[in-house]
């Protein structure tokens, strides 16, 4: 055959194929004219055209799924005219990524006409339909005249899945409502009863996925527009899960729509979506019904890459649909006019109610969203009616409280303290080990929630002035802070938040002017955002402002101002400033007690927080005293088993291990435990804080073993409960890995430690308070197994930091320095050892008087340090002059008292003053003995040094039988 | 995934002092290399008899090569080009080994179910592919302009849309041609297998 022919037969093959079968042959007869040769190549051509066809060459993988929205359908797939199973294909009637949709003709078993979905080929035609049979019952059940039915799924000749269901000629919602110009309330009215139709398929178990315009379609009845949801069941048959390794074929089909995708759809993790995934795609839809755009910006959707949107969908928080309308601007007059009314009015009738039901329906939290399509409905239906409705306006500290949270700031604060009191011998140390502000952390927030609870209370006098002010409160958060902070979210949250957070406080300005009142509510709420991110100082700026204001607009006694007073406290408290916070919580509590009672639960938390304060600057004993009252207030009442009563026991019971009351205060966690379970459930998290508070407490009096396992199961719960990632969790594990070093398990002990320092890193980042307690207590840790040169780094870094960011009045800078210099002297750096010791002494005793038990502890420290140095001269008063304070201060039998009397006893013994030397060890021997056990290693070295110094007074008798007492033959020296 | 561009591979695309086979050249052996990469992983994660799809594989490639960034389409063309001719390699090396290894089972018989062709992982039959390729060299010589066609759909995975604006034709031609080349290529592959057949039947 010639080049030309060929050519021409090419050319007549490809006109031939798109002539209807009938008349083909007269056509190609009459195109080949006589030339019998072309006219047989052009034949053989058809033939083997329909051969391919039939045998499906090169129709499977060819087209892959790069095909999004351009997709046309081939000349060669399925068109009009094709059968596919009982059903004829007449006219296509829409398409989109997934592939085309068909009018088609039902002949079997009954004759109907039927929309077919012909899917695009790249999926695997047979797991989709096996996908679709396994719902298919659930399908069945649907019946609901908003739903169109889905009849069957099967595979066309060339392999393509399809599905065949009820035709619906309609048009999407959105075009619907905008050409018949619709109102908000007929678009409301609209919308409710997609919820409802959606609803009804969620009794029937099944979830719709993909709910979008496109798959909402309204048809007129009898001139009233009916919605209908058409899709069910398909989206699940034919998504794929996504993974890691996805390829670029599944992901984009997988972002046909990614301005409906809930975020748990955007997770990666295959986290199962549930009804709550279509209430939020509803959600999305109700947006654009009624502002004409979707909450998230589909330019930049559109823009970005697979994981920046998924990213987008998890993460950005759209603004509210007032908001996001006041800022459309020519979009929004076009909105407006295909609603019949300007833009202004437009905005006015969303803000308020409607803008609170979207966000609830879009919560990135589906806990937070409507439960169901049909409270969303019944919300929708109460605003039209002007009643109130479930959503709320999100409360600025809500709002707030959850931008933090994503970012993961404090809720509980490890503050394991120092393992220094027993400094005394090199290498075996024993650690007293402190936990846990979370008491006054709860106490903080339940501060907090009265704050706002108070508001709430007043709104019955002064509703409409209160509500204005929470309600510019939220639009200064929201506008201000939570707008700005969305598109910034980057890996550092610390800084991230900080930016944030300072950008908001810097833009207050003296915009507030007339609105004192609205300054004071958002520098509250800035100063409780600070405050969870370990940025002291600044919260109590911002409180200072707020107390100022609340004071002269308020009064002094009005409880919004006490209230202020009680929290600015709680960071006074945190920045070691005790005086000044003890005065303020002293008035708070004065003024409380006049405006509430002395029994109320707002006056008992604030003393609740004095009792903190107590603890932590030293008086533990009145410490003690103030939460036993407390805790007798609440059972005078008949509250002790109350949420707050309980709180109060657990409180009193952490105060009671502070002051080594171990007994009383493992009987009231232990009974408390069970209480909060039964209350709060198991794994609430305050029985989960009880838990944790036990299991330090069992640690604490040297009951490791049952202290890990506890810890473990605590953990485990934590986990489940608050998160691997949660603050909670990781100092359990850091807790835990106090156990482990106490147990000797190093390993399992570094593991934790590093671990607890990653995650606080991540979480916090590297300068938190939080952060540096873990560098602290890892440092602490290499230190005590003489890994120094690990140790270094971490406590040189946690002490710098801290010293910046606390100041040297810090509990925590001093501990620092202090462990800093035990480290140091461990290493007989002595010169570099000293100033930082009696540095950290003189800070201790300035700040918090010379008793406490810092003081005491840096003392024993000091005096430690001589000994080693043989400079007993000196060594043997400090000692002296720790053990007399220890004894005014500590309970009978503390073992901190024991282990200095060891180092007092040694240095006598090596100075040869045995006479001296024997009572001490002796009083050393029977604390050491009491709480280690007659056989450690620590008892037998104090029996050791007993016999040693009565030998050399030649009592041999006493001596003898102290020999005895050993479990082994005494070794010499 | 490394999202990461290599620059050289977009400025490859985008050179325009560069000639065409020049940038044939210097683009085929980067994307040979990434393709294999990437299908070889693929294949060694993935259970037998998955079917793993040449498209896919390529616009893998694609995006470790030049990640999101935006490249113009005519310049994307030389990207699928030089993918189409990498992938043709590859399923041919491919095909040879496995019928290498295949050998001693008896002469296979050409399967005509070519859709599976670039199924990697399911290569029952290399013969298949091995007739396939030797059809695509016979459509290259008689219709080139229809070959081209095959290659940035069948090798490439490109839409039809996208081979219009690779190739500057329309859409329409885009489709008559894949059904010439479909049509012609199976009937030569029945020829093919007809004489094979005839041939062992002399033997």
């Amino acid at each position: 055959m010639t080049e030309p022919q060929r050519r021409k037969a090419e050319e007549i093959f490809a006109e031939a194929i798109d002539v209807p079968r009938p008349e083909r042959d007269a056509f190609v007869a009459e195109k080949c004219a006589g030339d019998p040769k072309l006219e047989r190549e052009v034949y053989e051509l058809l033939e083997s055209h329909d051969d391919a066809s039939k045998e499906g060459f090169l129709s499977g993988p060819t087209l892959g799924g790069v095909e999004s929205l351009e997709s046309q359908p081939s000349a060669l797939d399925e068109g009009p005219g094709s059968s596919v199973g009982s059903y004829k294909l007449l006219e296509q009637i829409g398409e989109g990524g997934f592939g085309v949709v068909y009018m088609a003709e039902q002949s079997e078993p009954i004759n109907r006409r039927v929309a077919i979905k012909l899917i695009k080929v790249g999926m695997d035609t047979k797991q989709v339909i096996a996908r679709f049979e396994a719902e298919r019952q659930a399908l069945a059940l649907m019946d609901h005249p908003g739903i169109a039915r889905v009849f069957d799924a099967g595979s066309t000749p060339s392999g393509r899945p399809y599905f065949a269901m009820e035709l619906v000629r309609g048009v999407p919602i959105t075009e619907y409502c905008d050409s018949a110009r619709l109102g908000t309330r007929e678009r409301l009215s609209l919308f409710a009863g997609v919820c409802r139709a959606v609803h009804h398929a969620h009794q029937k178990g099944v979830i719709h996925r993909d709910i979008k315009p496109s798959n909402v379609l309204v048809t007129l009845h009898d001139g009233v527009p009916v919605p209908k949801v058409i899709d069910f069941g398909i989206a699940k048959a034919t998504s794929a899960r996504l993974t890691e390794r996805t390829l670029f074929t599944e992901f984009r089909q997988f972002v046909g729509t990614p301005e409906y995708m809930s975020p748990e759809q955007a997770e990666m993790s295959g986290l199962d979506v549930d009804t709550r995934t279509d209430v939020y795609s509803l959600g999305v839809l109700l947006y654009e019904l009624l502002t004409g755009t979707t909450p998230l910006d589909p330019r930049q959707l559109r823009e970005a890459g697979l994981a920046e949107i998924l990213r987008i969908v998890r993460e950005v928080e759209p603004p509210r649909p007032s908001t996001r309308l006041s800022t459309l601007g020519d979009a929004a007059t076009t909105a407006a006019a295909s609603r019949g009314i300007d833009a202004g009015r437009l905005v006015r009738s969303l803000r308020g109610e409607l803008d609170w039901i979207i966000m609830m329906a879009l919560e990135k939290d589906r806990a937070r969203r409507y439960d169901s399509a049909s409270a969303l409905a019944e919300d929708l239906e109460r605003a039209m009616r002007d009643e109130p409705v479930r959503a709320g306006p999100p409360s600025a500290a809500y709002r707030l409280n959850k931008f933090v949270r994503r970012n993961r700031a404090a809720v509980f604060v490890t503050s394991a303290l120092l393992a220094m009191l027993v400094a005394g011998t090199a290498g075996t140390t024993i650690g007293l080990v402190r936990s846990n502000r979370a008491e006054a952390v709860a106490m903080a927030e339940a501060l907090r929630a009265s704050d706002a609870s108070a508001l709430a209370a007043e709104r019955a006098s002064e509703a409409e002035r209160q509500a204005a002010i929470a309600e510019a409160v939220n639009e200064f958060l929201n506008r201000d802070l939570l707008s700005h902070a969305s598109p910034e979210l980057t890996p550092d949250p610390n800084v991230t938040v900080r930016t944030v957070l300072d950008r908001a406080r810097d833009s207050i300005g003296g915009r507030f002017a007339d609105q004192p009142l609205v300054e004071a509510g958002v520098r509250n709420t800035l100063g409780s955002t600070y405050s969870a991110l370990g940025l002291y100082e600044t919260a109590r700026e911002q409180y200072e402002r707020a107390l100022e204001l609340r004071r002269r607009e308020l009064g002094e006694e009005h409880e919004d101002t006490v209230a202020t007073s009680g929290t600015l406290a709680g960071v006074l408290l945190e920045l070691g400033e005790y005086e000044r916070a003890r005065e303020m919580y002293a008035e708070a509590i004065r003024r409380s007690t006049v405006l509430h009672g002395p029994l109320d639960v707002t006056t008992l938390r604030l003393r609740q927080g004095l009792a903190q304060l107590e603890e932590r600057s030293g008086d533990r004993a009145d410490s003690v005293t103030i939460l036993r009252e407390v805790v007798d207030a609440y059972e005078s009442t008949g509250l002790s088993a109350s949420n707050d009563g309980l709180g109060a026991r657990n409180s009193l019971a952490f105060s009671l291990d502070r002051m080594s009351q171990f007994d009383e205060a493992i009987e009231i966690f232990e009974a408390v435990l069970p209480e909060r379970e039964a209350l709060l459930g198991p794994d609430h998290p305050d029985t989960l804080v009880t838990m944790g508070n036990l299991a330090l407490t069992l640690n604490n009096v040297g009951r490791f073993e049952e202290a890990a396992t506890l810890f473990d199961r605590t953990i485990a719960r934590s986990r489940r409960v608050l998160g691997p990632d949660h603050d909670y969790t990781i100092m359990l594990e850091g807790n835990l890995a106090l156990s482990y070093q106490f147990l000797g398990r190093n390993d399992d002990a570094e593991i934790r430690f590093v671990r607890s320092l990653e995650a606080y890193e991540d979480i916090f980042g590297s300068d938190h308070p939080t952060t540096l307690h873990a560098a602290h207590n890892l440092g602490s840790f290499y230190a005590s197994i003489g890994r120094f040169e690990d140790a270094e780094p971490l406590l040189v870094r946690a002490l710098e930091r801290r010293r910046e960011l606390l100041g040297e009045d810090s509990f925590d800078t001093q501990a620092s320095m202090g462990i800093l210099g035990r480290l140091y002297f461990q290493q007989q750096r002595f010169d570099e050892a000293e100033p930082l010791i009696t540095d950290a002494l003189r800070l201790a005793r300035e700040s918090l008087g010379p008793d406490h038990e810092a003081a005491l502890a840096f003392m024993n420290m000091l005096a430690s340090m001589y000994a080693a140095q043989q400079r007993y001269d000196e060594a043997i008063p400090l000692y002296r002059e720790t053990i007399a304070a220890l004894k005014r201060v500590m309970p009978e039998g503390f073992v901190g008292t024991g282990v200095t009397c060891f180092g007092l006893a040694r240095a006598l013994s090596a100075s040869e003053r045995w006479e001296e030397a024997e009572p001490v060890w002796l009083e050393a021997h029977e604390i050491l003995s009491a709480t280690f056990g007659p056989e450690h290693p620590r008892t037998i070295a104090t029996i050791d040094g007993l016999i040693r110094s009565l030998e050399s007074q030649g009592k041999e008798a006493e001596a003898g039988e102290w020999r005895s007492r050993l479990p082994v033959p005494a070794s010499e020296g | 995934m490394d999202q990461d561009p290599r620059p050289d591979v977009t400025l490859l695309l985008t050179d325009a002092s560069l000639d065409a086979d020049e940038r044939a050249n210097r683009l085929l052996p980067i994307v040979y290399d990434q393709l294999r990469a990437t299908a070889q992983k693929v294949m060694a994660s993935e259970s037998p008899g998955h079917t793993l799809q040449a498209t896919a594989l390529v616009h893998e490639a694609y995006l470790k090569l030049l990640g999101n960034r935006e490249v113009p389409w005519q310049n994307q063309a030389h990207f699928y080009g030089a993918a189409a001719e990498a992938m043709r390699r590859i399923l041919l090396d491919h095909a040879r080994t496995r019928k290498r290894v295949k050998r001693g089972g008896g002469k296979a018989k050409i399967s005509l179910e070519l859709a599976g062709v670039a199924d990697l992982a399911k290569d029952d039959e290399p013969e298949a592919i091995l007739a396939f390729d030797d059809a695509f060299g016979r459509l290259e010589s008689e219709s080139p302009d229809a070959a081209a066609v095959v290659r940035l759909r069948f090798y490439a995975g490109l839409t039809v849309p996208q081979t219009a604006q690779a190739l500057g034709i329309s859409a329409r031609t885009v489709d008559r041609q894949w059904a010439f080349a479909r049509a012609w290529m199976l009937r030569e592959i029945k020829r093919a297998s007809q004489n094979e057949t005839a041939d062992e039947d002399h033997e």
